[in-house]
């Protein structure tokens, strides 16, 4: 499926079920039944710890949406719909938001939710003890809130922070009963209790998490397409790590559905009559190798752009996706809103001009391997990968490798210790540096090239470019106080074109396959990743 | 009293085969490992590529054939530093007092009380991934074993009746150890060892599959087999040829230090 | 005796300070700071207060020694402390896993011993074709790296003939083929000791003597040889139990069953202290207690032992 008729898709169902998220629809009708138990094949990203703000892994949300409802729904669309918060409202500079809390939301274990229980839950996303890897540099603006009445927060930031209310729709950001913020917080990872359509039953560390349906559940977000409480019995998440595990699991009916279908096998769940399949690009920063801008030899722009150039990405990721990926067209997903449509096509394989780019920039010696040198020193790019790499980012790593030495530009694969590699980081020793940002929205480029977030001594940040260009700077952060977002993220994704400070290579998709007895799995757009308030078996 | 039969000989022809392929690569095959085309991935055997193409493109005959070099040297190099830090420290131990015994003895059950491989993985953890961790890892795991094991031969050497006879007739004490006790100490640890060849090596592939051997792009039989696993049901020839590369050294290995130790204890006729 | 086995418990402790002692200097003297290790890694974005906090509460800006100590003490104390990464006690992440472990390595050596001596004692002293046979597959498995004979084994029972699940810690079925694939290399090399040992026992006179009393084979080989035949063994039991825990990392992530294994694994790379000291004690007590009861067993089965100890 091409990132257009994807994007077609996710417009149509939006039009048609009045709601943000994709999913298995029944063409057949039928109207759905309650009952049955759900079991999900999982990847092996299992998060250490199911406190929705503790925890950054990819399966976070999956694993603690059913849990924990959010403020506010994020459609696919882009535009924030009211869940937990029934209104909001923004004051002139900023700083200041006011949320209107829904009414008679109760917490599984009884707790009500109210001002006090979103003001816990930002205090507990803010404490350090909390240990958030993620959720508290979500939020970091927030400053502090005032009750106004049982059902109204007034919430002040430090500073004007456009992208608030998209990042409270995400799983990350989830709400737990206030009660045992207050009175057990050292059981929320072991034991999250949220006010969601599931409750959390048990987590077998290693193997899996189970749920049953929470039966007093009738604050469903507003994107959803019932009311009142869940389908599904029970839900199970089983993870299993094992790619060809996973989806011979799904293929011999083990389980129901499975999630990160491997690519090898897309072609396979399509032509199997009895299995239906689901995609959604993950908006946010694509799956790129970070070029480091800080020290020879990517700090001369020249090389950068020839390293892009050089790079058949086209062919590369249909390879190693099985044609199943969209090469990335820039630096945001093409489901990102603020995505700049009219830069497509901008990076081009081109090694002729590669060739002449490195000309340019003054390496035109050449060593007995046919590794360019300039003024005695070679042409070498380090790049320290973990022990863990993911196989399939090894597949474009030794594939950059060999279109690399063909412009004369030796790439060096380390596998250094794991501690030492985040030493490596942190102090910005390495060239390259491969991953990928999911957030739903374009301050993912704030998060990934600000100058600000160069990590420090002080401060760890994701800059891994370790970029420093002052016109993008100016561009991010006025985006990022709210002036014209539209306009300016346009203008920095231009900008970063000529920058060039990573390989952007592919759009990460949530390739979901099911049995087609699995009627209604549907997405959060917030953090594309299943959703089973609406799920039904049809038996 | 038995004649070496064919299976024998047929080892002696694998490692033969093994040696050349780990000194003269290029002489087995006329392909580059390293050779990446994004156009042909996951081809199944053909006249082009004997026995397919990998994930990569890369032709997996040559890459068994220039992985030779790295797995066996997984294999030889890890035993010899078992061997040499090994024996050292059990010949030591036998031959040294009761504080110089107990302590390496003392040390050696440390060592033993930790399993090969959680060893293994802590040395990588320190060290880092790549081929040589790996050797050193997997090498440091067997020392313990081989400190024992030289230690028991050792003092059963000195208390045979020949190195008693010889310290009878008053020889010096360190010829008796280097003439003597050395050589028979030694000799059934070596022959021992060539069986642990075969051991290491399967540990060393162990390490490829939790991903912490050695980094692409060289290829090596137990990264190649850990990454075919991923393509299985796509790509047969990708795992099963590397996999019977390991299986079939290890086989061969094996009855060689079998029919070694058969010779050493004087039970064949050759 | 008594005074054997407190003697050898003694030393056991001993070990269990030196294991815990070794571990803790070579996490704590490897470059990398645990705080980035508990709340780092891709995609996440841990703040500077985060950090300290983490710092702070494990006390891991406190000198080295102290540190130590600390640890020593707590654990002396029977108290195994609380996992970083996890946020759980040590004793209730290891309990959660133990048993999957336990499970799957008793299958194992379970499987692998009957294997070896079934095979050893059907096929010892036969003709040299049956005896070609047997040695020939013991060596097959024996040299085929476990994992490989995991993805083996799954692709032909699981995902070919769809006979057996693949994944899970539940049910006897899921037990299967892990268990299989952790037994057979081990059971190809006991069972290849046990047929050359049994093999010598068999022209031992006393067999001899027992068969021209006109005892059946099949007697003479479960009745007398097989006793003899079994102390290499005892003797081997250090190695199939070092294999059996070792094997357990790999086929617990092969077939993504829970474990001690993948704990450790994970644990290691999250320098989470309590937990690698943890499974190393345990581990560690596993050995020395297996050691001693082999060392009890060798003065039952061969008495001329008890004088020279």
């Amino acid at each position: 499926m091409t990132k257009k008729t994807l994007a077609l898709l996710l417009t149509a169902a939006t039009l048609l079920a009045g709601c943000g998220s994709t999913g298995a629809s029944s063409p057949g009708g039928g109207a759905p039944k309650a009952g049955g138990t759900l079991v999900l094949g999982e990847n092996g990203q299992e998060p250490p710890c199911l406190d929705p703000h503790g925890n950054a892994s990819s399966d976070g949300p999956v694993a603690t949406v059913p849990v924990a409802d959010s403020l506010v729904w994020f459609d696919a669309d882009g535009t924030i719909e009211p869940w937990l918060a029934d209104s909001w409202n923004v004051s002139d500079d900023g700083l200041t938001y006011t949320f209107k809390l829904r009414h008679g939301v109760k917490f599984h274990d009884g707790a009500v939710w109210n001002a006090e229980a979103l003001k816990l839950n930002f205090e507990h996303m803010k404490d350090p003890a909390t240990k958030s890897p993620l959720a508290a540099a979500y939020i970091a603006p927030y400053e502090d809130s005032k009750v106004v009445d049982e059902y109204t927060l007034e919430v002040r930031l430090s500073s004007p922070y456009k992208p608030f209310l998209d990042i409270l729709s995400q799983g990350y950001l989830g709400m737990i009963s206030p009660k045992q913020i207050k009175e057990a917080p050292q059981t929320i990872c072991e034991h999250p209790i949220g006010s969601g359509p599931f409750i959390f039953d048990k987590w077998t560390k290693g193997q899996s998490i189970t749920y049953h349906r929470n039966p007093d559940y009738n604050w469903g977000p507003k994107g959803a397409k019932h009311t009142g409480p869940a389908y599904l019995d029970k839900l199970e998440i089983r993870f299993l790590a094992e790619d060809a595990t996973r989806y011979n699991a799904l293929a011999s009916g083990e389980v129901d559905a499975i999630d990160f279908t491997p690519p090898q096998n897309v072609e396979d769940v399509k032509a199997n009559p009895e299995l239906g399949f689901l995609s959604a690009i993950r908006p946010g920063h694509p799956m790129s190798f970070w070029l480091n801008t800080s020290r020879p030899p990517f700090d001369d722009v020249k090389v950068r752009q020839a390293l892009l150039a050089a790079v058949d990405r086209e062919s590369i990721i249909k390879g190693v996706s099985f044609g199943q990926y969209d090469v990335a067209q820039g630096f945001v997903t093409s489901s990102t809103p603020g995505y700049a449509a009219a830069l497509e096509g901008s990076i081009a394989y081109d090694p002729a001009k590669a060739g002449g780019l490195l000309d340019e920039a003054g390496w035109t010696g050449r060593d007995k391997d046919g590794i360019r040198t300039k003024d005695g020193k070679r042409l070498v790019a380090y790049f320290p990968i973990a022990a863990n790499f993911p196989a399939q980012r090894m597949q474009i790593a030794v594939q950059t490798q060999a279109a690399a030495r063909k412009i004369g530009l030796d790439i060096q694969l380390q596998t250094p210790p794991e501690q030492e590699l985040t030493d490596r980081s942190n102090k910005g020793d390495y060239d390259m540096s491969s991953g990928l940002w999911a957030t739903n929205t374009a301050d993912v480029l704030w998060i990934q090239y600000s100058s600000e977030n160069i990590t420090t001594d002080k401060r760890r940040g994701q800059n891994v470019a370790r970029l420093r260009d002052a016109q993008l700077d100016d561009l991010l952060e006025r985006a990022r106080q709210g002036e014209n977002p539209a306009k300016l993220y346009n203008q920095a994704q231009a900008r970063l074109l000529e920058l060039a400070p990573a390989i952007p290579f592919y759009d990460d998709p949530r390739p979901v396959a099911y049995q087609k007895k699995v009627r209604d799995l549907t997405f959060t757009p917030a953090y594309p990743s299943p959703y089973f308030y609406d799920t039904w078996l049809e038996q | 009293m038995k004649r070496p039969g064919p299976g024998l000989w047929l080892a002696v022809a694998v490692l033969a085969v093994l040696v050349l392929a780990a000194v003269a690569p290029h002489l087995l095959s006329a392909q580059d490992p390293l050779a990446v085309d994004s156009a042909q991935t996951l081809r199944p055997p053909s006249a082009a590529h004997p026995l397919g193409t990998d994930e990569n493109g890369r032709d997996v005959l040559a890459r068994i054939v220039y992985g030779t070099r790295t797995s066996l040297l997984l294999g030889f190099g890890a035993i010899a530093i078992a061997l040499v830090f090994g024996g050292l420290l059990g010949l030591a131990a036998g031959l040294g007092n009761r504080v110089v015994e107990n302590v390496i003895m003392r040390l050696s059950d440390i060592g033993l009380a930790f399993p090969e491989l959680l060893l293994a993985l802590v040395v990588i953890t320190v060290a880092g991934g790549g081929t040589a961790n790996a050797v050193l890892a997997i090498g440091v795991a067997n020392i313990p074993g081989y400190a024992r094991l030289v230690r028991a031969q050792t003092l059963a050497v000195r208390r045979s009746s020949y190195v008693e006879a010889a310290h009878a007739l008053g020889l010096p004490g360190r010829r008796v150890i280097l003439r003597h006790v050395l050589p028979n100490a030694v000799k059934p640890v070596l022959v021992l060892a060539t069986i642990g060849v075969g051991t290491a090596l399967v540990a060393g592939s162990a390490l490829s599959f939790l991903g912490l051997g050695t980094p692409p792009p060289e290829p090596e039989w137990g990264s190649m087999l850990s990454t075919a696993r991923n393509f299985i049901s796509r790509a047969w020839w990708y795992g099963v040829f590397p996999g019977a590369a390991i299986t079939l050294t290890v086989i061969s290995v094996t009855v060689v230090g079998r029919a070694l130790r058969l010779r050493s204890e004087g039970r064949t006729s050759w | 005796m008594i005074r054997f086995i407190a003697w050898r418990l003694l030393a056991g402790a001993g070990v269990l300070w030196g294991a815990a002692t070794l571990t803790f200097l070579v996490l704590h003297f490897t470059p990398g700071d645990p705080a980035e290790a508990v709340v780092g890694g891709e995609g996440a974005a841990p703040t500077p207060e985060v950090l300290a906090q983490i710092t702070a509460e494990y006390g891991l800006d406190r000198p080295w020694y102290e540190q130590y100590a600390g640890h020593l003490w707590r654990i002396v104390r029977g108290d195994f402390g609380t996992s970083y990464r996890l946020h759980t006690p040590v004793t209730q992440a290891i309990g959660e896993q133990a048993w999957a472990t336990m499970e799957l390595a008793l299958a194992a050596a379970v499987t692998g011993l009957v294997l070896a001596v079934a095979v050893a004692l059907a096929t010892a002293g036969r003709r040299r074709w049956i005896r070609g046979l047997a040695a020939g597959a013991e060596l097959l498995v024996a040299s085929t790296p476990a994992f490989w004979l995991g993805i083996v084994l799954l692709t032909v029972f699981s995902f070919g003939l769809r006979l057996l699940p693949a994944t899970g810690s539940h049910g006897l079925a899921s037990l299967v083929l892990p268990a299989l694939a952790l037994a057979l290399p081990i059971a190809g090399v006991l069972g290849h000791v046990l047929r050359e040992a049994l093999e010598e026992v068999l022209d031992e006179p006393f067999i001899v003597s027992a068969r021209s009393r006109g005892l059946a084979d099949t007697t003479v080989r479960v009745r007398h040889a097989l006793r003899h035949a079994l102390l290499p063994l005892v003797t081997m039991s250090g190695y199939w139990v070092g294999a059996l825990l070792g094997g357990a990392v790999i086929t617990e992530t092969l077939f993504t069953r829970q474990g001690i294994g993948r704990l450790l694994v994970a644990a290691v790379n999250a320098k989470d202290l309590p937990v690698v000291l943890g499974v190393v004690l345990l581990s560690a007590l596993v050995y020395v207690l297996v050691n001693l009861v082999v060392d009890l067993l060798y003065r039952v089965v061969d008495p001329r032992l008890k004088e020279a100890a």
